[in-house]
């Protein structure tokens, strides 16, 4: 089976039970009374989330690319949880009405991974980064099409902005962007030292694997001097 | 509780007789060995951060299993409860706890990366530290869930 129609496959697998069981829950009560938090228990974030195997990224990706359905289904595994966490924050909760945030990363990872016969990852943190990014556009697409569309009506009384993301409503809208500028100031591996921790809850020891660190306390250190250097530029120092 | 929380995060020892009769009066007891677990965590690191600032001629580790990591230290099941702990959590909180705890980072650093610096730099690491005091407390009840 070759790798473009493989995916579709994979990636159903891998998000049925998100969909049937706990799910990413983004709509109605649980998201307003606990804040939009979504349930990661079936996305293989739960409790106890095993840990990336040693093996790497850059090897399951050339053996993916040679038509290898395991290694396609180890990468996928190993991906989409933590692209799922971090596209919930960003995803608007009016956008989310119509696509779930799983649908958005699906689709955008299967439109990324049809390319991956001429993805060259230089860095293990370079199939996230590229995959991340690809999922963004994708954000972006659904935030430009929500906002061509006509207001749906009965919108729950204490949605106060529907064009707020969950980040915005957190850090106030002109954060999140200043924030993200800021981030996009750092250099490619700050940048994914700090995403891989903070917002795609990466443990030290999965982080060293993704950056490339000899140890846990390397990939630590690595987000702390990013986190240093991030708070600099949003000082403007 | 809430100076015991701002103690966890600063790294000073805390009282926890006086914090369990606290807690008790609160009601919140039922958090308050999540709030151990979480001072451990954040002992671990502080711990961590000492030894590699101190030893930097240590020889290095033959592989990742030789490194004591916070599931060695603290107990596999606890590290795993901080953890989707902090899954659970806001944005906001997950960044306070993990720049605090982890990466010990300033309360003035913090700040700025929170977005407070437009309140200068005293009263951006104010903020910051209530907002670490609030997110440790979540973090807690969060984890008494898991």
């Amino acid at each position: 089976m070759g790798l473009a129609s493989d995916l579709r496959q994979k990636t159903t697998q891998l998000s049925v039970p998100a969909a049937t069981e706990g799910k990413v829950s983004f709509d109605g009560d649980r998201d307003r009374g606990r804040d939009m938090t979504p349930d990661y228990g079936s996305l293989g974030s739960s409790s106890v989330e095993p840990p990336l195997d040693p093996e790497t990224t850059v090897e399951l990706l050339q053996l993916a690319k040679a038509g290898d359905g395991e290694a396609l289904e180890r990468l996928l595994e190993r991906c989409l949880p933590p692209l799922q966490r971090w596209a919930h924050g960003r995803l608007p909760a009016h956008a989310r009405g119509m696509l779930e945030t799983v649908d958005v990363v699906q689709d955008a990872v299967m439109s990324a991974m049809r390319h991956l016969g001429t993805f060259e990852p230089r860095h293990q943190g370079a199939l996230q980064a590229y995959l991340r990014r690809a999922v963004l556009n994708r954000i972006r697409d659904v935030i430009r099409k929500t906002k061509r569309r006509p207001h749906q009506t009965g919108l729950p009384e204490d949605l106060k902005d529907e064009a707020t993301s969950p980040l915005d409503v957190l850090i106030g809208e002109e954060n999140a962007a200043l924030y993200d500028e800021a981030l996009e100031q750092l250099g490619e591996e700050e940048q994914e030292a700090i995403i891989g921790r903070l917002e795609m809850g990466y443990s030290y020891q999965d982080l060293a694997i993704v950056l490339g660190k000899p140890s846990a306390d390397a990939a630590r250190m690595a987000v702390t001097r990013a986190v240093k250097h991030l708070a600099k530029v949003m000082r403007g120092e | 509780m809430d100076e015991a929380i701002e103690n966890i995060a600063d790294g000073v020892p805390v009282d926890w007789s006086v914090v369990e009769s606290a807690a008790r009066c609160e009601g919140t007891h039922a958090w308050l060995k999540d709030l151990h677990v979480i001072q451990d965590v954040a002992h671990f690191y502080r711990l961590s951060a000492c030894e590699a600032h101190t030893s930097p001629d240590a020889p290095a580790l033959a592989s990742l299993d030789e490194e004591p990591t916070v599931e060695v230290v603290v107990g596999e099941a606890h590290a795993a409860r901080y953890h989707a702990g902090l899954r659970h959590l806001k944005r906001t909180d997950r960044h306070a706890v993990i720049s605090r705890l982890e990466l010990l980072s300033s309360y003035s650093d913090l700040g700025a990366v929170l977005g407070y610096h437009y309140r200068g730099a005293r009263d951006a690491a104010s903020a910051a530290r209530r907002v670490v005091t609030r997110a440790l407390r979540r973090l807690a009840i969060e984890m008494s869930h898991v």
